[in-house]
């Protein structure tokens, strides 16, 4: 069963984090999840990325649209149900604010999830972005992670909207069956 | 102390801060009084202090001002545990509480029914939390924390209640508002100019 001898992929983690730096990200606003738990590991090492733990990802959003105001290239990790709980930030300061961040989260609505109370975010997650009008990618093989991730990023300072990674289960896990 | 007169007293402090406005008559009502290039105007409820924040951490060499409101504030609370704790020494947090969702017919929020909201900052962490109530109140805890390094929070009563004059809107819009704000700080050399993105090979000559 699924779970039972999963762990996470360090090599994915760290293929994860070094697009995350090529990309230019110096500023992370986080909440801390299962399957990210690694990547976020790796970017609290790294001195040159500034951190701030927030107490939900709608904050996080917000932080990092303030970031993004002040010249930084922020970047939001979080796990997938953010998007819903970010909703409204996402239109807000987003939409209307024309304010743009990169987002990174797990992607739990991806196939071959089995955990129930992933159910919601499988529902309305990319749903959630696809009718919010955020542009997103889904990273399915860790070998285009890095140019998804720098892509991601150009979208945010070039049309100057938040975007988001996904990361699914296979590319966060390792014995992932 | 009217919430026209808290605005105007701080719109009288206003020099080189970047300022964060929530919503409402808060917006139109510094709009009249200061005509400050740094304001980023008509952030909505519960985000003031979280973008506030996150412009004080990405430029600490100048005094970043949350303009909040207590019904704001309220929607998102655990914003003040992430300050305390990732302290910006260039922010300053303003809450001018007037028990009430004004623009929306006066119900009371929280405050108004006696939640404590300079206790809940001190709870949270913040070390520098003032708690006034009149003008001069305001206006010496004003005078102090900008002139002061460290990460600071104002409480302000204010009178609830109709307005007795209605503010003009604002001559632009909440998209307009932004760029115009982003342009102050480019000018202001904060930040690097904003600029289209040209792909390039368009710049490739034959």
């Amino acid at each position: 069963m699924r779970g039972s001898t999963s762990r996470h992929s360090a090599k994915n983690a760290l293929s994860i984090y070094q697009g995350i730096k090529k990309a230019g990200i110096n500023f992370l606003s986080y909440v801390p999840e299962t399957w990210t738990k690694e990547v976020l590991k790796l970017l609290l090492q790294d001195k040159d990325i500034e951190s701030v733990g927030a107490t939900g990802e709608a904050e996080a959003m917000a932080i990092a649209a303030g970031a993004s105001l002040a010249g930084k290239r922020p970047m939001v990790l979080m796990e997938g149900s953010g998007y819903s709980s970010g909703t409204y930030v996402l239109s807000r300061l987003g939409l209307m604010h024309h304010i743009g961040w990169l987002m990174m989260s797990s992607h739990a609505g991806g196939i071959g999830e089995v955990a129930y109370y992933h159910w919601d975010i499988r529902l309305v997650g990319e749903p959630l972005l696809s009718t919010l009008r955020i542009p997103y990618c889904v990273v399915q093989r860790i070998e285009d992670a890095e140019t998804l991730i720098r892509e991601a990023q150009l979208t945010v300072e070039g049309q100057k909207v938040p975007a988001a990674v996904l990361l699914p289960h296979h590319i966060l896990w390792e014995e992932s069956v | 102390m009217t919430h026209f007169e808290a605005v105007q007293i701080i719109g009288g402090h206003l020099t080189n801060q970047i300022v964060v406005s929530n919503v409402g008559n808060t917006n139109r009502e510094l709009y009249s009084v200061k005509k400050h290039r740094l304001i980023l105007y008509g952030v909505q409820i519960s985000l003031v202090t979280p973008l506030a924040f996150g412009l004080a951490k990405g430029i600490p060499s100048r005094k970043v001002i949350a303009l909040d409101g207590d019904g704001s504030l309220l929607m998102g609370l655990g914003v003040l545990a992430t300050i305390a704790t990732n302290p910006a020494d260039n922010l300053l947090i303003i809450v001018l509480d007037n028990g009430c969702y004004a623009a929306c017919g006066w119900y009371p929020t929280a405050s108004g029914k006696g939640t404590d909201l300079a206790g809940i900052a001190t709870a949270a962490g913040i070390k520098n939390v003032r708690n006034v109530e009149s003008a001069e109140g305001l206006s010496a805890a004003l005078e102090d924390c900008l002139k002061n390094n460290g990460l600071a929070f104002i409480r302000a009563r204010v009178e609830s209640g109709p307005l007795e004059k209605a503010f003009e809107p604002l001559p632009f819009d909440t998209l307009e508002g932004t760029y115009r704000f982003r342009q102050a700080l480019s000018d202001e050399g904060l930040v690097e100019p904003w600029h289209d993105v040209t792909p390039v090979h368009y710049t490739f000559s034959k």
